[in-house]
C-alpha cells in the first residue's frame, strides 16, 4: 500500500478460460477488480461463480487467458496471505475437537513461521479476527457446538487472520438465519470501510446489497450484467434459480451449455 | 512387584520402548483421525512387514528395512492420494496386501524361516528389544515429535481443511508426504512391543478417548499421548506377569480405558441434562 505508483487490480482475468480436466466452464472471461471495491457475483446453480473464485485461487486450472492478482502473474503470485478465501463447503468440523481460535489460527499461517511459537502479534491478529465477526465469547468453544451461521463465520475469521487485501466469500448466507445474515453484512461493511477489496458470491444480495459496490451477474458462464447493484436483473426473472443449500457446481457440467454458441 | 519388572534388562528395554511408542504414536494418530484417514498406519503396518521380512531375508537389521518399506510405502500413498483418482482407494488396497504377502512370501525363503516368525513383529513381544533398538527407536521417536509439535498447526490446517490450505498457498503435498513419512516411521518404533498389526490401534485409541473429554484439539493431542504412554507401559508390565504378547494386552487396556471414559461421559452428560 506504500506504492507512489497507482495500485494495480486486485484482480484481473483476460479472456480467461476455467474448468476442469480440460473443459471450460468460463470462457473468455474478462474482469478486472479494482482496489477497495465490493463486488456481488450473482447467477443461478451452475453458471460458474465459484469456477471463477476456484480458478482465482488456484483451485481450478486456467485453461487459457490470464489472470492476475495484484499486478502479478497467477503463476508468480507468492503472497497468498493478501487473499483471504471463505469456502461454501461446511469443513470446519474434522474428526478431532477443535476450537474457534484453533480453526481461525489456521488461517494465520501464511504469516507463521514453522518450528516457532505464535508472536503476539499473530495472537493479536486472531483475536482481532474473532471479534470481528462477533465471537469473542466463544473463540475457546469447540467449533463443532456452534451454530451453523456462528461457524461461517468462523470461517471468515480465519479467512480475516491473515489480514488479506481482498477477501473472496463464496454463498456466505447459504443456509444462514437473518439475524446472522444481519451479522455477516455489518461485518463486511466494517471491512470494506477500512479498504478492503471483497468479491461476494451469491444467489441474492438480501441484507448484503447495501455494502455492495458493483453487481456482477453470471449466466451460462459469461458475464451478462456488470453495474450498481440496484439495476441488476432480478433472479426471479428468467428462470433464476433459488436453491439454497446446494452443492457448488464444481464438474456438473451444467455451466457448459452457453459455451461457444 | 515394580522393582522385580525393572531388574531384567529386557524388560527395561521393553518399558522404555513402551514409552517410546505410547508418546509418538497419538501424535501422528491426532491427525489421521481428523483427517478421517484412521487405517492408514494399519496399512503402512502391512507394508512395513516386507521390509521386515527382507531384513530377516538378507540379514540385515529387520528395523532399518521395516523403515525403509514403511516411508516408501507412505509416499507412493500419498502421490496417490495427490493424484485424486477415483481407483487411489484400490491401489492403497493392492499396496497394503502387496505388503503383507510379500512379506509372508519372502521369510518363508529365509533359512528356517516360517510365517511364525513374523509373529512377534506383528503382534509384540517384550523380550524382542535389543538396544540398538532402543537407539533407532529414540531417534524416530525424536524425529515423529519435532515434526507433529513444530508443524503442528501447520498440519492440523491441511488435515482439517485441505483446500482452504491449497488455497492459502500452504504447501499441501510437502506437509501430506511429512505426516505421511513420520506416520511410517511411529509404525516401526511400534514393531518391537506393539507389532505392526496392532499399531494403527495405539494411534487411534487414545486419541478417540481424549476427545471424548477435551474441548480442543491441543488439549486432545496431549491427554492422548499422555494415555498411549500409560497403556503401553501398563501393557508391557502386564505382559510380563500374565505371559500375553505384549501388543494385544496393550491394546486391550487401551479399549478398556475407552470403554471407561466413554461409559463414564456418556453418564455426566445424562446427569447434567
Amino acid at each position: 500500500m506504500s506504492d507512489p505508483s497507482p495500485a494495480p487490480p486486485a484482480v484481473a482475468f483476460e479472456a480467461a478460460d476455467i474448468g476442469y480436466e480440460g473443459v471450460p466452464v468460463v470462457a473468455g472471461l474478462d474482469l478486472e477488480i479494482r482496489p477497495g471495491e465490493v463486488v456481488g457475483l450473482l447467477g443461478p446453480n451452475g453458471s460458474g461463480k465459484s469456477t471463477i473464485v476456484r480458478g482465482l485461487l488456484g483451485l481450478a486450472p486456467l485453461l487459457g487467458g490470464s489472470l492476475r492478482l495484484f499486478g502479478e502473474d497467477r503463476q508468480r503470485f507468492r503472497d497468498w496471505r493478501r487473499v483471504g478465501y471463505v469456502p461454501q463447503r461446511q469443513t470446519v468440523t474434522g474428526g478431532v475437537p477443535s476450537t474457534v481460535r484453533e480453526v481461525v489460527t489456521s488461517g494465520r499461517l501464511t504469516r507463521v513461521r514453522p518450528f516457532q511459537p505464535l508472536r503476539v502479534a499473530d495472537r493479536a491478529a486472531v483475536d482481532h479476527a474473532i471479534e470481528v465477526v462477533g465471537l469473542a465469547d466463544r473463540a475457546g468453544a469447540p467449533i463443532a457446538t456452534l451454530s451453523g451461521g456462528q461457524q461461517r463465520r468462523a470461517l471468515i475469521a480465519r479467512a480475516l487472520a491473515s489480514e488479506p487485501d481482498l477477501l473472496v466469500l463464496d454463498e456466505p448466507t447459504a443456509g444462514v438465519d437473518a439475524a446472522n445474515q444481519e451479522v455477516l453484512a455489518d461485518t463486511l461493511a466494517t471491512l470494506a470501510a477500512a479498504g478492503t477489496t471483497i468479491l461476494l458470491i451469491t444467489h441474492e444480495l438480501g441484507p448484503m446489497a447495501p455494502v455492495i459496490t458493483r453487481t456482477l451477474a453470471l449466466r451460462a458462464g459469461r458475464i451478462v450484467y456488470d453495474g450498481p447493484a440496484q439495476d441488476a436483473p432480478d433472479e426471479h426473472d428468467d428462470g433464476w434459480h433459488h436453491h439454497h443449500g446446494e452443492p457448488p457446481e464444481r464438474g456438473t457440467g451444467l455451466g457448459l451449455s452457453g459455451i461457444g454458441s | 512387584m515394580a522393582l522385580e519388572v525393572l531388574r531384567y534388562e529386557f524388560m527395561q528395554r521393553a518399558l522404555v520402548a513402551a514409552v517410546l511408542i505410547g508418546l509418538a504414536a497419538p501424535s501422528v494418530g491426532i491427525y489421521l483421525v481428523q483427517r478421517r484417514l484412521s487405517l492408514i498406519g494399519d496399512g503402512l503396518g502391512h507394508v512395513a512387514l516386507a521390509g521386515v521380512a527382507a531384513g530377516v531375508l538378507t540379514s540385515n537389521e529387520p528395523v532399518l528395512t521395516a523403515l525403509a518399506a514403511a516411508v516408501a510405502g507412505a509416499v507412493a500413498i500419498e502421490v496417490i492420494r495427490a493424484r485424486g483418482r477415483t481407483s487411489g482407494d484400490v491401489a492403497l488396497a493392492v499396496l497394503f496386501y502387496g505388503g503383507i504377502a510379500g512379506g509372508v512370501v519372502i521369510i518363508s525363503q529365509a533359512p528356517g524361516g516360517t510365517p511364525g516368525n513374523l509373529n512377534t513383529y506383528l503382534f509384540g513381544a517384550i523380550t524382542t528389544t535389543t538396544s540398538d533398538d532402543l537407539a533407532i527407536f529414540a531417534v524416530l521417536t525424536l524425529v515423529v515429535l519435532v515434526v507433529t509439535r513444530g508443524l503442528g498447526r501447520y498440519l492440523f490446517a491441511v488435515s482439517n481443511d485441505e483446500e482452504y490450505a491449497l488455497a492459502s498457498g500452504l504447501p499441501v503435498l510437502a506437509l501430506n508426504l511429512a505426516l505421511a513419512v513420520v506416520t511410517a516411521v511411529t509404525v516401526v518404533v511400534a514393531m518391537r512391543v506393539v507389532g505392526l498389526l496392532l499399531v494403527s490401534a495405539l494411534m487411534i485409541i487414545p486419541v478417540a478417548t481424549a476427545q471424548l473429554v477435551t474441548r480442543s484439539f491441543r488439549a486432545t493431542g496431549m491427554v492422548a499421548s499422555a494415555l498411549g504412554t500409560v497403556v503401553s507401559v501398563l501393557g508391557v508390565g502386564t505382559s510380563y506377569y500374565v505371559d500375553t504378547p505384549s501388543g494385544g494386552t496393550i491394546v486391550l487396556l487401551a479399549i478398556a480405558v475407552f470403554v471407561l471414559v466413554a461409559v463414564g461421559a456418556a453418564v455426566r452428560e445424562r446427569l447434567s441434562s
